[in-house]
């Protein structure tokens, strides 16, 4: 029997199905600590006993290091050390779809107040200022009103380091709704709308918005065909925004969540992750 | 009917817990302290749990 680590910091509602479906389906997935692995020895002691590594870490920060460092013991890492570190930046991702031609939000790199105060001069309000790294919907923030957005700014000039200062300014796109597709190899296993509750004006799956089912149509299809032609074939959660000219790709998360979109699926996410990692480590 | 019970300590306020089953990685909250725990080990029916933040300053992707 395959054995696969499933590398996180804790066991969450999607690991523990995870592990149930692999059990059922002839594989052995092993929770392992991701803050334990020490890893950087050649041969990667503490995944000797595995086939294959999939990074479930909800850390922006281990995530692709942890996979950087088993890809160069030789061990076959889900998702791939550059597809993870693609998604965790939210900058490098955008660059890497809009030159594969892919549709991505109108943004600019936010690192001073210069740049803030361009970015605001040059894009229309309302605007969404966010970090480029993190995720969750956290410090996402809703620009209405040119005579706040300076004060807004002020607590991102508060923050301790540059690395939580960079952010992106964008279009405010959707009223607050996008579509998270999740794909496992290459196939669009599930897909699911997100709407704000009116609590938050975020969307994100994160923060417990409703949601309901969308129809896999053929735009969705090709789209996420193209992000995954960009990442090569893992295990994605792919946002979008719906636009007047179509859809335009928000973010990927390399570790996705799907406890929502499962509650619109027919379909078993766990069992398509299941099998795609039978068939990476077969 | 009998369930399996599995019996450790929070290592904060030393309380003594038992859960229903459970496996290495999950969380639990002690009814005690409330503090965030997780099962790094279970040997013979023992829980060697460890106190964990609620969420880490990086989780997000």
């Amino acid at each position: 029997m395959r054995h696969v680590a499933l590398v996180a910091d804790r066991i969450g509602w999607e690991e523990r199905r995870l592990i149930a479906a692999a059990g059922a389906h002839d594989l052995r997935l092993s929770w392992v600590d991701d803050g334990a692995l020490c890893l950087g020895a050649p041969a990667a002691p503490a995944l000797g006993d595995f086939d294959a590594v999939m990074i479930r870490s909800r850390s922006y920060t281990r995530g692709g290091l942890i996979a950087t460092a088993a890809e160069a013991a030789r061990v076959p890492v889900l998702n791939t050390a550059a597809a993870i570190h693609a998604c965790e930046n939210k900058l490098s991702l955008r660059a890497l779809l809009r030159a594969a031609d892919l549709p991505v939000p109108d943004f600019r790199l936010v690192l001073s107040r210069a740049d803030f105060a361009a970015a605001l001069a040059e894009l229309p309000l309302p605007l969404v200022l966010k970090p480029v790294f993190g995720g969750m919907g956290k410090r996402v923030t809703l620009l209405r009103d040119a005579d706040t957005a300076q004060s807004v700014y002020d607590y991102v000039e508060d923050l301790g380091h540059g690395f939580e200062q960079a952010a992106l300014v964008e279009p405010f796109l959707d009223g607050g709704s996008s579509v998270r597709c999740f794909v496992a190899g290459r196939q669009l296993v599930a897909s699911a709308s997100f709407r704000s509750a009116g609590g938050d004006w975020r969307s994100n799956a994160a923060l417990g918005n409703r949601h309901r089912r969308v129809a896999q149509g053929p735009e969705i299809s090709k789209i996420v065909d193209a992000v995954v032609d960009v990442l090569g074939e893992g295990i994605y959660g792919i946002d979008l925004f719906e636009t007047p000219d179509g859809f335009v790709v928000n973010e990927v998360n390399h570790a996705p969540a799907f406890r929502a979109v499962a509650d619109t699926s027919e379909l078993d996410i766990p069992t398509a992750v299941v099998r795609y990692l039978q068939e990476v480590t077969s | 009917m009998s369930t399996t019970v599995l019996t450790g300590v929070c290592p904060e306020c030393e309380t003594d817990l038992t859960t229903p089953p459970i496996v290495p990685g999950e969380t639990l909250s002690c009814p005690e302290c409330l503090l965030t725990l997780r099962v790094d080990d279970i040997d013979d029916g023992r829980l060697r749990l460890r106190m964990v933040e609620v969420t880490l300053r990086d989780w997000g992707q």
